[in-house]
This record gives structure tokens, C-alpha cells and sequence, in this order.
């Protein structure tokens, strides 16, 4: 109900200022048109509403009707210029935009927009291993909210297979919508006696409420994977100010942008299971980090500093140089929780980028050099988890200290970042230009592990009016990318020792092996033996990738076009055998066969085929 | 593939319609009993198909259709009334991820508007 007096209120406010205006109008100097329009949006759903009303039209999940409204208003007077829009088709999907100019001194620009959603909600079912009805288990281990943290027993004693299923059965009848709200402000000032310098203000307000599937992982955890309703509640707060000034051939640009997020979601917990097996003579609880009730998925709260500068100097002959400088702090309130802790009580990273461009016309080439640089300075820190009191044998190397229980971890995102770029642009004749690309990246990232990457990217593009009913577009682009992000020993088992005499290229190995591999002791366990022994990398970032584009329009009449287009990408990296080929043709048509009449048609086939190794973990408890 | 248009039947009556259809549909082909040696002891055979399952699931197809008309008739040079309504339907062949999607949903706006000019 409060959401209708408050849609009430607000088209009050819009009508009376509509009615002002209206009075203002009849002034001669005044101009004032635009529409309003009222009546009722209404949805009726049948069977499953979360993919057909994915983004929801006026309703999420039930049947009815709303009040709607739609008002638009354009008013001019005198240096005065305000257009407003607003649209409400009920509480879940409501729009309004003001743009306000009075005589270029002041001009504001607010938008506020609602929109629900429907996220994604995973049967589990699909993961063969948590097979539903396993009669010999206890997967599949679901909760709800209203069962979370209540599990009577642990395997193998006390599970009730009906009780699991009825939590399975709670937690599929969960509706899991996402409310977006967003309101945003810019607002920007020029003083008359101070012409060249332009003031600048925003605010941003943006809130994420409702409820979406939270999933984790339990002992064992390719079998034993959880889900739970999670409430969300998330706010993200901008402010913005900022100049700019123009200063003859010079025009400078400041900004600094503050940004909070708080999450106030409820927090999620779970009963983390113990084991009652006993192998290689090591009780399996013993090899667990925990088995109690504790805490998962949750967003610590976060904020963002940045200070961005921008210069650009206008020279002759349409040239010009640009430099920005960007330097943001953000810091994370993350110190741990019952199950870890940090040796910090926040995580801090730091970004500095500067970045220069140069354009200029040389005869019929038009040529534009950019290049730059930027470091982030990721969070470095070590969290300290509970130690493990029985098995010893863990590699050090493995970056597991068992004596302290302390992990040392690097940001995967510190980096060095270089770049490089050249453009020219030829006109070949009239109407025909000839562009030539170059550009160099490198990444030099701070974990030696994840890599250096190095990307050479070369395209060119002719872009041509051959005449007045015929025009069209074609381009390449290749790129070799020196080592790309791979995941660095996480990939498929794979050593010369052990090639699989059968099937050349792969590898085999038993558990025989596993135990008299160096290192390993007497018991076998994923820990000593799959994962050490993951050697060959994975990856599906490529090393070279093609691209074809081309477009052409056709318009033998007025009343008649057609565009033809099509893209093919090609990205290959052969060491880890990853392919991937993409396919994008299309078709558009318009003809308009009389002044009554107008039709348009769109059609787009896309296909994408990747080919790939992967490493499918086999359990079995 | 989406085909619109709009047609101008009277002087007062301006009429729209569209219809958008989208078919998409994922593969995953790999027969695991390509190693059915894999670890040797035979422990992790393809025992029970429940291993080529994972291609089964990886069959994922579905259907979208989406049908709108609607029109605006003009009462006078300023006072109009518009309706417009709109017929999705949500089609998937397997329930392997997330269960049974099918969804149809049927969603209008009526309303009378007054045009300033």
C-alpha cells in the first residue's frame, strides 16, 4: 500500500507542477508540451515465471493489476529548458528522468529507475555425484532458511534421508528475485563571471535487495555441495565532485570519486560436516578444517577513493595531445571469521594509471599514438586457519604452514600493465578510408606463478560509400598473446613418467604409483597425490586469436534498406589444446511499402564451438 | 529473429505489432569411456552411465516467443487512449540445471493520454 500513495504522491507533485508550468505557459516567451498518460498494467502468469519474466514486466511471480502512468513534459522559457519523463507500470518497474537547464549556470540531470529480477536458482541435480534419492548417502545436502543450522546429526548416524529430501523440496520452492533500485545526480554549475570553469557534483544511490541462491561446499565437497536461501541487502554509495577548466588551448579536468558499500544481508551459516572414516590408518577427521556450524558467503563492507586528472592541449590542424592520471584507494573490511583469520583487519589495494594520447592530420592520413601505464598494488596478507593436528606430511611447498595453520597469499590482481597503441586512418578515395592498428600490452604480474602476459594486436579495416545505395565495412584483427592467464598447476595430470601407452598424449597413473611417488607417505590422499601431481596447465585464454568483420548496407530507395553483416573469430592455444570458433551472421531489412505501412526485420545466428581439456575429478566416499 | 512494423489504418488509428523468437541450444560431447583405463584398477569405470551423464546434462535447449500488439487511437488532436499487450512463452527441452523453466505470461497496458503541445 505504500508504495501506491507514495506513486500517488509523487504523480501529485508531477501534476501540480505540470498545472504550474501550465500557468507559466501562458506566457507568450513560454513554451510548454509534452503528454500524460494514465490506465493499468496487468500480468498473468502460468507455470514457471522465473526465465519467461526473467526481467519483470510490471509483475514478478503473481497475477493482478496495477495503477500505471506515464508523464512527459518538455517546458522552454527564456533560458530555462526543463524535460521530464517518468514512467510507473507498478512498484517493480518504474522509471523517471529530470534534465533541468537554467541558462547553462545550472543544469541538473537526475534519474531514478526500479527494476526486479529473477536470479539464478541451480537444482543441484545435475551434479551427478550429489545423485537425489541416494539411498546409501545423504546428498543432496539442502537447507532453507527456516532449517539452516539445525541439523540434528552427522553422517553417518543421524541422517534422516526423508528429512534431507524435505529440505531439498523447501529449498526448490524458493523464489529468488533481486529488487534493483538506483538513483542518480550530476549536477553541473558555471558562474557567470567565471565562464570558462564548469563546477561538477554527483550522487549516486544504488540498492540491491532480495533473496538469491547461496551455494557452498562441505568436507568432501564434489559430493557434498549445499544450497541456501540467502537475503540480500546491499547498498553502493557514490559521491562525485569535480572542474573543469578551459584555459585557451588547454582544458583541464579534475574529479574525486568516494564510493561506500555496506552489505546488510543476514548472515549465512552451515554445518560443516565431520567424517567417521578411518584410512591409511589417518581418522578423516582429523583432516578437516573444521566441523561445526560457520559462517560462508558474505560480502564484506568496502570503499573506494579515486582522484582522476585529465588534460588535453588542442593544437592546429585537428591535433591534439590528452594525458589522465588516475590514483584510487580501496579498502575492504575483511579481518576473517570463526573459520579463518587475518593478520590485517582490512584488505587495501592501490591503483596509479597514466595514460597519453596524440592525434593529428598529415595530408590524407589522420594518425593517433596512445600509450601508458598502470600498477595495482593489491592486498598482500596471510590468513591463519585452523591447524591440523594429525597429518604432517603436507609439502610445505604447498604454502601451508602445519605447524601455525598460516597461508601467505598475493593478489592474483598486482600487476605492472604497459601499453602501447598506433592508428592511421587513409583515404584511399572518396569515400574509401584504409585503417592500420598496432598495439602492445604487457602484464607483469606481481605472482611469479600466474605469468607475465604479452599481447601483439594487428588490425586493419577498409571502410567504403561505393556509391549512393551501396556502403559497407570489412576488418581483421589478429592478436598474439604471449603466455595468457593460465591457471597455474591446477590443470590436467600429465608428466612424462607417467604417458599412457594406449592413448599417446594423456596420462594415466594408480594408486600404487601415487604412493611411491617422492613425497607422498604410505596413505594416499588427494592432498599428496592428485593435486601436487597436476602439471599440465589449463587455460581458456588463447595465444592467437582472428577476427573477420564485415557489414554492408544496401538502400536502392527511400523507402527500402537491407544490411547484411557477419563476424568469425578464431582463438587457438595450442600447449593446453584449447580451440574455440565463433560464428555470427545477420540479416536486417526495412521497407516501408506505402505511408501507412513500415516494417523492419532482424535476424542473428550465433554459434560458438570450443574444444578443451578439463580435469573432472572422480570421488568416491 | 524479430519482425515489427506499424500501420497507419485511419487517420486516428496507429497499430504496432512484433514478434521476436529466439532458439538456443548447448552441446557437450565427450564419451568418458574413451579411458575407460583411466586409473588403472578400474575403480572409476564408467560404472552405472552416471559418468556420461555429465554430457546428457550439458544438453541444455530452449525456446523463446514473444508476440506484441498494440495501437493508439486519437480521440482529438489531443486526447488519445493507447493499449498494448504482450504474449511471452518460455519452452526448455531438459530440466537437467534448473528444473522445469516452462512459463508463459501474458502482460498489457491500457491507458488514455492527453497530448500539450
Amino acid at each position: 500500500m505504500k508504495h501506491y500513495v507514495a506513486m500517488l504522491a509523487l504523480l501529485s507533485v508531477l501534476i501540480l507542477a505540470a498545472t504550474s508550468t501550465l500557468a507559466i505557459a501562458e506566457d507568450s516567451s513560454a513554451h510548454l508540451s509534452g503528454s500524460m498518460e494514465v490506465g493499468v498494467s496487468g500480468v498473468d502468469l502460468k507455470d514457471n515465471p522465473a526465465r519467461v519474466n526473467e526481467y519483470v514486466t510490471y509483475r514478478s511471480k503473481d497475477d493482478g493489476v496495477n495503477p500505471a502512468g506515464k508523464l512527459n513534459l518538455e517546458y522552454e522559457n527564456d533560458g530555462v529548458l526543463l524535460d521530464l519523463d517518468g514512467t510507473y507500470m507498478g512498484r517493480r518497474d518504474q522509471n523517471y528522468n529530470l534534465d533541468l537547464d537554467y541558462n547553462r549556470i545550472f543544469r541538473l540531470d537526475t534519474e531514478y529507475q526500479v527494476f526486479e529480477y529473477w536470479t539464478e536458482h541451480d537444482n543441484l541435480g545435475h551434479i551427478g555425484a550429489t545423485m537425489f534419492g541416494d539411498t546409501a548417502g545423504e546428498q543432496p545436502r539442502i537447507t532453507s532458511d527456516g532449517t539452516v543450522g539445525v541439523i540434528p546429526g552427522q553422517f553417518p548416524t543421524d541422517v534422516d534421508i526423508a528429512e534431507a529430501n524435505q529440505r531439498y523440496y523447501q529449498e526448490l520452492s524458493q523464489d529468488y528475485i533481486i529488487t534493483h533500485k538506483e538513483w542518480e545526480n550530476e549536477v553541473d554549475i558555471t558562474i557567470p563571471s567565471l565562464p570558462n570553469v564548469t563546477f561538477h557534483a554527483g550522487y549516486r544511490f544504488e540498492e540491491r535487495e532480495g533473496l538469491e541462491q547461496s551455494r557452498t561446499l562441505n568436507k568432501c565437497n564434489q559430493c557434498h555441495v549445499q544450497a541456501n536461501p540467502k537475503d540480500v541487502d546491499e547498498k553502493t554509495k557514490d559521491l562525485t565532485l569535480g572542474i573543469t577548466g578551459k584555459f585557451g588551448l588547454v582544458t583541464i579536468d579534475y574529479e574525486y570519486l568516494s564510493r561506500d558499500f555496506n552489505d546488510n544481508s543476514d548472515g549465512l551459516s552451515y554445518d560443516y560436516f565431520g567424517s567417521g572414516g578411518t584410512h591409511g590408518g589417518i581418522p578423516d577427521a582429523s583432516t578437516l578444517l573444521y566441523t561445526s556450524t560457520e559462517p560462508y558467503d558474505q560480502t564484506p563492507d568496502s570503499e573506494k577513493d579515486s582522484h582522476t586528472v585529465k588534460a588535453r592541449l588542442d593544437l592546429e590542424r585537428s591535433s591534439s595531445v590528452t594525458a589522465t592520471y588516475v590514483h584510487a584507494d580501496i579498502e575492504s573490511d575483511k579481518d576473517g571469521d570463526s573459520t579463518y583469520t587475518l593478520n590485517k583487519s582490512s584488505l587495501k589495494s592501490k591503483l596509479d594509471s597514466f595514460f597519453m594520447m596524440g592525434a593529428t592530420r598529415i595530408g590524407g592520413l589522420r594518425l593517433s599514438l596512445r600509450g601508458g601505464t598502470y600498477n595495482i598494488d593489491g592486498p598482500d596478507y596471510t590468513a591463519n586457519f585452523p591447524a591440523l593436528t594429525t597429518v604432517t606430511n603436507l609439502d610445505p611447498a604447498l604454502g601451508y604452514d602445519t605447524t601455525t595453520g598460516d597461508v601467505h597469499y598475493e593478489s592474483a590482481e598486482s600487476r605492472d600493465v604497459t601499453e602501447f597503441g598506433i592508428d592511421g586512418v587513409y583515404r584511399l578515395a572518396q569515400g574509401t578510408t584504409l585503417r592500420l592498428g598496432y598495439e602492445y600490452e604487457e602484464i607483469d604480474r606481481e605472482e611469479d606463478e600466474l605469468g607475465d602476459t604479452k599481447t601483439n594486436t594487428f588490425d586493419i579495416a577498409v571502410n567504403s560509400r561505393i556509391n549512393k545505395e551501396l556502403s559497407g565495412r570489412v576488418s581483421y584483427k589478429y592478436q598474439d598473446i604471449d603466455e595468457p592467464l593460465r591457471g597455474a598447476n591446477t590443470g590436467i595430470f600429465q608428466t612424462a613418467a607417467y604417458q599412457d601407452p594406449a592413448y599417446p598424449g594423456m596420462a594415466y597413473d594408480t594408486t600404487a604409483d601415487y604412493v611411491t611417488d617422492p613425497g607422498n607417505g604410505p596413505a594416499v590422499y588427494y592432498w599428496n597425490s592428485v593435486y601436487p601431481n597436476r602439471q599440465l596447465e589449463t587455460s581458456m585464454d588463447p595465444e592467437k586469436v582472428h577476427e573477420i568483420k564485415f557489414s554492408s548496407t544496401w538502400t536502392p530507395s527511400y523507402n527500402m534498406a537491407a544490411t547484411v553483416f557477419g563476424r568469425y573469430r578464431h582463438e587457438e592455444n595450442d600447449p593446453v589444446n584449447f580451440k574455440q570458433d565463433t560464428y555470427v551472421p545477420g540479416v536486417s531489412l526495412y521497407y516501408a511499402p506505402n505511408e501507412k505501412v513500415n516494417l523492419t526485420m532482424a535476424y542473428t545466428f550465433n554459434k560458438m564451438k570450443t574444444e578443451n581439456q578439463m580435469c573432472v575429478g572422480w570421488y568416491h566416499g | 529473429m524479430a519482425l515489427n512494423g506499424t500501420y497507419q489504418a485511419t487517420e486516428k488509428l496507429l497499430l504496432n505489432a512484433g514478434f521476436t523468437y529466439n532458439h538456443a541450444k548447448d552441446s557437450w560431447d565427450w564419451d568418458f569411456g574413451d579411458r575407460p583405463q583411466l586409473l588403472g584398477n578400474g575403480a572409476y569405470e564408467n560404472l552405472d552411465g552416471y559418468n556420461n551423464l555429465i554430457d546428457s546434462y550439458s544438453d541444455l535447449t530452449y525456446e523463446q516467443y514473444q508476440t506484441t500488439v498494440g495501437g493508439t487511437y486519437q480521440f482529438t488532436e489531443a486526447l488519445y487512449a493507447s493499449a498494448s499487450f504482450t504474449y511471452d512463452v518460455f519452452n526448455s527441452e531438459e530440466e537437467y540445471v534448473y528444473g522445469n523453466e516452462d512459463g508463459e505470461a501474458f502482460s498489457g497496458f491500457v491507458g488514455v493520454g492527453y497530448r500539450f503541445y
